[in-house]
């Protein structure tokens, strides 16, 4: 990023729900996981490659992940409650606009929250 | 867990929540990592750093002490209660203070600190506020543009050493009296002063603020300056515009005396050669370069400007002061840098200057910080944190708008209970991060709404350390200058609401919060490189 474009970049005003693009990945925190994740909420179920990894990892096998973008609400698949606070990658799925909601796939763990609990 | 973030990692492993697997089991006693059970449940973790809170809201509020060496007792004194009230063992609790202490983000301040230290005293010994003086003295403003112009320099010179009471030390004991003798009121001239000291606490990228808003954030300092600017600004230009309308109705002091007489022993005009010094900084941390990197250059610049345009000599940056028994006295004398005296019972040895002075001026700072973060990982480890954190975001911050006004309304409510506003904004900073993480609203948001109300509340209350700096050194204008009575010393009271550009600082962010001016999430940029802070 040019220096000029460093205080540029921002002058505008953005939604509380942001859009999300299909086929793109994105940097998100995972602030909750959902159990059960068929119920509510709209989220399907856990996918089979994201069974085989949490079995792998010894973790749940049910559920998604939950982030929260604004307003804009993200279900992600393969994740487990030990993604809780944690910066993860996510390809983009599905995307409602109309409810803001979307779905995702976990990529990779890229970080993790500023303060550890 | 101990808080060992390489945030350009890519892992597909998963830590547990207790994590110390990865630390050797006879390191793990030292570094905590366990969760602690309090007497009284989990918010009573919340013991040291409350206790923490009153202590400083009693020394510097009501006692008006505005020392950091007491503060620092006052949160060990904190520790040491908390810990009384722990359940079973103490081991863990005592090992979670070593914990908090060795998280980066107070490393990381601390190295800044002192980098940052270095080079505000160095520009302040090589006389830039000397540059300002000729700069004000030669555009011969006079009446109701004093406030704005008084405004405008101040600003130039906090975003230059990046100290707000540096500035307003500077610009009561020079720009304030010759101010009023041109005719502006005093009240809104204290007022611009106090103003100008924040945008520069906010803005610079050696501001001691600066720095904790962006490492408590994750952000690099450069991306943080960048990104402010826009908020900043905005704020600056109404401030501007209100001084110059309140300036022509508020009627100045009617003084007898030569304002230049007042300015010109002090004025100069190869001072303003830090500007480049200044720039120097910030296009090298905007551009991406790392923090101790971009100041660096800055010392570089400044100390050679220094000496070539003699502003100041190396003695004035660095002096060995040794008795002239030591062994290398007599032949290191000749050098600029070297002096010796005569042991005597009034004379000691020691290394000053402004490079040794101006990291010194962090290093109590630097010790309060370690045990503020301390104190706050006991709240983490012990529960209260978490409750909080819990509270809030289910009666406060229920969507992303009320999750920016909770920040901007808790970041402002604790920097204008405590006069030290470093202290307050380590302390707020997980809170902030951890309720803006909730929304991936990106580092650079969550530290400009941090910072913006530090630096903002820290100057305009009469217990605010910037105002109580300001009216101490005004009080000993007096007797140094005969037209100057008692009377033109400003209440603090009285300058409360003339303070424009903090009140429209904070302004701008509950609009900001409510519109989304200059909101950016996680997806659209990222805090542009965490390791390198």
């Amino acid at each position: 990023m040019s220096l000029f474009d460093a205080f540029r970049t921002g002058w505008t005003f953005r939604t509380s729900t942001p859009s999300l693009t299909v086929g793109d990945e994105v940097g998100v925190f995972i602030h909750r996981h959902q159990e059960h994740a068929g119920d509510g909420d709209g989220a399907a179920t856990a996918t089979a490659d994201a069974t085989e990894t949490d079995a792998e990892d010894g973790s749940s096998s049910q559920g998604v992940g939950v982030a929260s973008i604004g307003d804009t609400q993200l279900y992600v698949d393969g994740t487990g409650p030990e993604h809780v606070d944690k910066r993860v990658r996510v390809r983009i799925t599905e995307f409602d606009e109309s409810t803001a909601t979307g779905r995702g796939e976990f990529v990779a763990v890229v970080g993790e929250s500023s303060y550890a609990g | 867990m101990i808080n060992s973030r390489s945030r350009d990692r890519t892992v597909t492993d998963t830590a547990t929540d207790g994590g110390s697997s990865a630390v050797p089991d006879e390191l793990s006693d030292s570094i905590g990592g366990e969760e602690i059970e309090f007497y009284g449940g989990r918010g009573m973790s919340a013991v040291p750093i409350l206790f923490f809170i009153l202590w400083a809201i009693f020394q510097t509020a009501f006692l008006r002490i505005s020392s950091e060496r007491g503060l620092v007792l006052g949160i060990l004194v904190g520790l040491i209660v908390g810990m009384f009230f722990v359940k079973g063992s103490w081991r863990g609790y005592a090992s979670t203070i070593f914990e908090g202490m060795t998280q980066p983000v107070a490393v990381t301040a601390i190295v800044a600190w002192i980098w940052a230290g270095m080079f505000a005293e160095t520009l302040q010994e090589g006389q830039f506020v000397g540059g300002l003086i000729w700069f004000a003295d030669v555009t011969g403003v006079t009446g109701p543009l004093v406030p704005a112009i008084t405004f405008v320099l101040a600003a130039l010179l906090a975003t230059g050493i990046g100290t707000g009471y540096g500035t307003t030390i500077a610009f009561v004991t020079l720009f304030f009296p010759a101010g009023l003798v041109l005719g502006a009121n005093p009240v809104l001239l204290f007022g611009a002063i106090l103003s100008g000291a924040i945008f520069g606490d906010n803005l610079a990228p050696v501001s001691d603020t600066t720095i904790v808003s962006a490492v408590t954030q994750d952000s690099d300092i450069g991306g943080v300056v960048a990104s402010r600017f826009k908020y900043a600004i905005v704020a600056a230009v109404v401030a501007i515009i209100g001084y110059i309308v309140a300036g022509s109705v508020m009627a100045g002091a009617d003084i007898a005396a030569d304002a230049s007489a007042i300015l010109s022993d002090e004025s100069n005009p190869a001072g303003l050669v830090h500007l480049l010094s200044m720039g120097v900084v910030i296009v090298t941390a905007v551009s991406g370069r790392h923090i101790v990197e971009a100041i660096s250059w800055g010392i570089v610049v400044a100390v050679v400007a220094n000496l070539a345009l003699g502003l100041a000599s190396a003695g004035k940056m660095l002096t060995f002061l040794a008795p002239n028994t030591a062994p290398g006295a007599g032949l290191l004398e000749p050098f600029p840098i070297v002096e010796t005296f005569e042991p005597g019972p009034d004379a000691s040895a020691a290394v000053t200057g402004s490079l040794v002075e101006g990291a010194a001026g962090f290093f109590t700072l630097s010790i309060l910080v370690l045990f503020i973060i301390a104190a706050a990982q006991i709240m983490i480890r012990g529960g209260a944190f978490q409750a909080v954190l819990d509270w809030s975001l289910d009666s406060l911050a229920t969507n992303v708008r009320n999750a920016e006004l909770t920040m901007v309304g808790s970041a402002a409510l604790i920097n204008a209970t405590i006069t030290i506003n470093t202290a307050a904004e380590v302390a707020i900073g997980p809170y902030i991060s951890k309720v803006g993480e909730r929304f991936n609203i990106n580092g650079y948001r969550r530290a400009n709404i941090l910072d913006a109300q530090t630096s903002a509340l820290g100057y305009i209350f009469p217990w605010s350390g910037g105002v109580l700096v300001g009216f101490t050194t005004m009080q000993d204008l007096p007797d140094e200058f005969g037209f100057f009575t008692d009377a033109m010393v400003v209440n603090p009271i009285d300058v409360v609401p003339f303070v424009f550009h903090g009140w429209l600082l904070v302004t701008v962010f509950v609009l900001a919060a409510i519109t989304g001016f200059g909101r950016e999430y996680t997806i659209d940029r990222e805090s542009e490189e965490v390791a390198r802070v």
